[in-house]
């Protein structure tokens, strides 16, 4: 929360960059908001201005992890603005594959029948004796918060924490946004 | 991805775009695809851009445009 868009959205990102560096990883999430309508702001890693994914090393090899968001801006009665999640995606890719091994998706404006709240994937499946792939489905899951890819990556895939604390760290921003983000 | 001319790089540290500027980031981010900037904002509402991190970037910016 704070007393503008760009203002909650700055918050977000120094506190999200600060959890990012005790964690996982270095590059830093940046907003993009337009001049003319702050309406929305869009958040993602970047670095000299483009798209980037972060590159993680992980038990079973290297990947990389792209983060972004789409946010718009709830005023509250005291003035101030809480955020909202209008859309995000965050991906992790193996190194060399063109597609991302996991797409975890949000959009609250998402047309179709499909769950919001899901999760694609390069994932061959066996559904009886129709193979398929994660990416013909739309898994539901509930909202996934940024902290959650991070704890994966660390508990499931072995990325080496780049902090004895980064349980807590997780857990306490965890919490955090839970009761500012607007989910 | 061709780096971004200067001014746009510097504008998007300060993170505030102008409609063209933004504009000139989606038609980059477009042509690193292979696409024009009108055919990226098609494919973005459409959810059909290629699942790379560009593209997913891209269909976040193109929610920032005007409806």
């Amino acid at each position: 929360m704070g007393p503008s868009l760009w203002r909650a959205t700055l918050q977000l990102c120094e506190h999200l960059n600060q959890v990012l560096a005790t964690t996982v990883t270095q590059p830093r999430l940046v907003p993009v908001e337009p001049r003319a309508r702050s309406t929305r702001i869009q958040v993602s890693f970047r670095q000299g201005g483009q798209p980037i994914e972060a590159l993680l090393a992980a038990r079973f090899g290297p990947l990389r992890l792209y983060l972004g968001q789409v946010c718009d801006g709830i005023p509250l009665s005291d003035g101030r603005v809480q955020l909202r999640t209008i859309s995000y995606k965050y991906t992790l890719t193996a190194e060399d594959e063109p597609e991302p091994l996991f797409r975890w998706e949000y959009g609250r404006q998402l047309p179709g029948l499909y769950c919001r709240h899901h999760l694609q994937g390069a994932v061959p499946l066996q559904i009886g004796r129709y193979a398929l792939s994660l990416n013909d489905l739309h898994l539901p899951t509930g909202y996934v918060a940024i902290e959650d890819v991070l704890r994966f990556c660390v508990a499931d895939l072995g990325v080496r924490p780049r902090s004895e604390g980064w349980d807590q760290i997780l857990r306490d921003s965890h919490e955090r946004f839970k009761s500012e983000l607007d989910q | 991805m061709a780096p971004l001319p200067s001014e746009l790089q510097r504008a998007i540290e300060k993170g505030k775009l102008t409609d063209e500027q933004l504009r000139e980031l989606i038609t980059f981010e477009a042509e690193a695809l292979g696409l024009t900037y009108e055919e990226a904002v098609e494919r973005a509402k459409a959810r059909t851009l290629p699942r790379t991190h560009i593209g997913a970037d891209l269909e976040l910016l193109v929610q920032l445009l005007p409806a």
